[in-house]
C-alpha cells in the first residue's frame, strides 16, 4: 500500500516530466507498476471522458468518485537539515493517513490513523505547511476483480495531467500480473505509447 | 518510549512537545500507538481542579513510527517497559503495573523491575470540558486509601531520573 503512495507522491509532487504524458498506474496492496502515456485527446475533461467511455464499453460499471490529495509540510531553518513531510489522504483508505518523510537520503513511510493530521497542526512551528494541496479525483469503476480510477490532477484548482488507475484485487505481487494487467489495459487504452515501465514492491 | 521536539515559537523560549510511542510486546501483531500529550492545563498555586488535566491525541500508526519520529528530529527522553493488571470502572481506567528497565529497546538480561512497589495510575480519557468525571476519580482515589496513596502530581517537579 505505502509504494502507492510513495508513487502518489512522486508524481504528483515531481511531476514535471509527467505531465507532457498521462500516466497510469497498476496497483495492489503490495506495490505498483508504473507507465506513462500519451493521448491523442487534448485537455483532461475529455481525456477522462474518453476513457470513461472505453472503460464502459468494455463493461465496468461506476462505482462513486475517488480522491486522492497530498499535503507537503518543511522543516524550519530552525531544526537543520531540512526535512520534508508528505501526507497523503486517499478515497480508497478513508480511516487512514499515508506520511512519506523525506531526511537527506532517507525516505521513511508511515500508516497512521485520520488524527495524525492533527499532530501535524500541533508541530506546526516547526513543519510548516507547504502551499497549495495537490490532488488527484475523477471516477472510480469496477470491473470483476478489476478497479479502475480515472483521475484528474490538480494544483490549485489547475488541471496538471490524467492518471489512470489500475488494481487487480486477487493478486498482491505486481510482477505476477503484470502481463495480465498490461493486456487488460490495452483493452481501452489502445495503441497507445508505453514507456517508462517501473515497478515498485 | 517518550519523545520531546523543540516547538519554536518567534519571540519565545522553546517549548518541548512530548510524544508517547507505546506498544503491546504480548500482541506484536497490533498497531503502535503514539500519543500527544499538552501540558498539565490550570497549573499554578491555585489550581483547585483534583486531577491532572491534559489534552492528548491517540493515533494508531505502523511500526515504522519509531524511525519516523527519530527522523523528524525528535529525541528520546526515556524508554520503560509496563507489566501488570488494568481494570476498569465505568470510564474509569486503573493500571497496576510494575516497570521495567530496558537498554536500546529490549529488556536488561536480568529482568528486575526498577522497584518492588507497584505503580497505580487512574485516568479518564474524556471529550475536553467534562470536568465532573474528575471529581468521581478523586472518590474513587479515597477509597484506596491508606494502601494506594493516589494523589496528583505535579510532573514539572518530578525527577527525570530515579535515585
Amino acid at each position: 500500500m505505502i509504494y502507492v503512495d510513495v508513487w502518489y507522491k512522486q508524481k504528483l509532487l515531481n511531476g514535471q516530466q509527467l505531465w507532457s504524458y498521462s500516466s497510469f498506474i497498476l496497483v495492489n496492496d503490495r506495490g505498483s507498476l508504473i507507465f506513462d502515456f500519451s493521448i491523442c485527446h487534448h485537455g483532461g475533461p475529455q481525456t477522462i471522458e474518453f476513457l470513461t467511455k472505453r472503460v464502459s464499453a468494455l463493461g465496468a460499471v461506476q462505482s462513486g468518485q475517488f480522491l486522492v490529495n497530498c499535503d507537503t509540510y518543511v522543516s524550519t531553518p530552525s531544526l537543520p537539515p531540512q526535512r520534508t513531510v508528505h501526507v497523503v489522504h486517499n478515497s480508497e483508505h478513508p480511516s487512514s493517513v499515508f506520511a512519506i518523510l523525506e531526511s537527506g537520503q532517507k525516505t521513511i513511510p508511515l500508516v497512521a490513523d485520520r488524527l495524525f493530521d492533527l499532530l501535524m497542526l500541533k508541530i506546526k512551528n516547526i513543519y510548516t505547511k507547504k502551499q497549495p494541496t495537490i490532488e488527484s479525483k475523477g471516477p472510480r469503476f469496477e470491473l470483476a476483480d478489476f478497479c479502475i480510477k480515472l483521475g484528474s490532477v490538480t494544483i490549485s484548482q489547475n488541471f496538471k495531467g490524467v492518471l489512470v488507475e489500475v488494481e487487480y484485487k486477487p493478486c498482491v505481487v505486481p510482477a505476477y500480473c503484470q502481463g495480465l494487467m498490461r493486456e487488460f489495459l490495452q483493452g481501452f487504452l489502445g495503441s497507445c505509447f508505453i514507456k517508462n515501465s517501473r515497478c515498485n514492491g | 518510549m517518550c519523545f520531546s521536539i523543540m516547538s519554536m515559537e518567534s519571540g519565545t523560549t522553546p517549548v518541548p512537545l512530548t510524544l508517547r510511542v507505546r506498544r503491546a510486546c504480548d500482541h506484536q501483531d497490533m498497531p503502535f500507538q503514539l500519543r500527544y500529550i499538552g501540558v498539565p492545563e490550570g497549573t499554578g498555586n491555585n489550581n483547585s481542579r483534583p486531577t491532572i488535566v491534559r489534552s492528548s491525541i491517540d493515533i494508531g500508526t505502523s511500526a515504522s513510527i519509531i524511525e519516523f519520529l527519530t527522523e523528524l528530529g525528535c529525541r528520546v527522553d526515556f524508554e520503560y517497559m509496563a507489566r501488570g493488571y488494568m481494570f476498569r470502572k465505568g470510564r474509569m481506567k486503573i493500571t497496576v503495573s510494575k516497570i521495567f528497565k530496558l537498554t536500546n529497546g529490549k529488556p536488561q538480561d536480568t529482568v528486575e523491575p526498577i522497584s518492588q512497589s507497584y505503580l497505580v495510575e487512574l485516568s479518564v480519557l474524556a471529550p475536553s470540558g467534562q470536568d465532573a468525571i474528575a471529581e468521581d476519580m478523586r472518590n474513587f482515589a479515597e477509597q484506596l486509601r491508606p494502601l494506594v496513596v493516589l494523589e496528583k502530581v505535579d510532573i514539572k517537579r518530578m525527577p527525570m531520573s530515579l535515585p
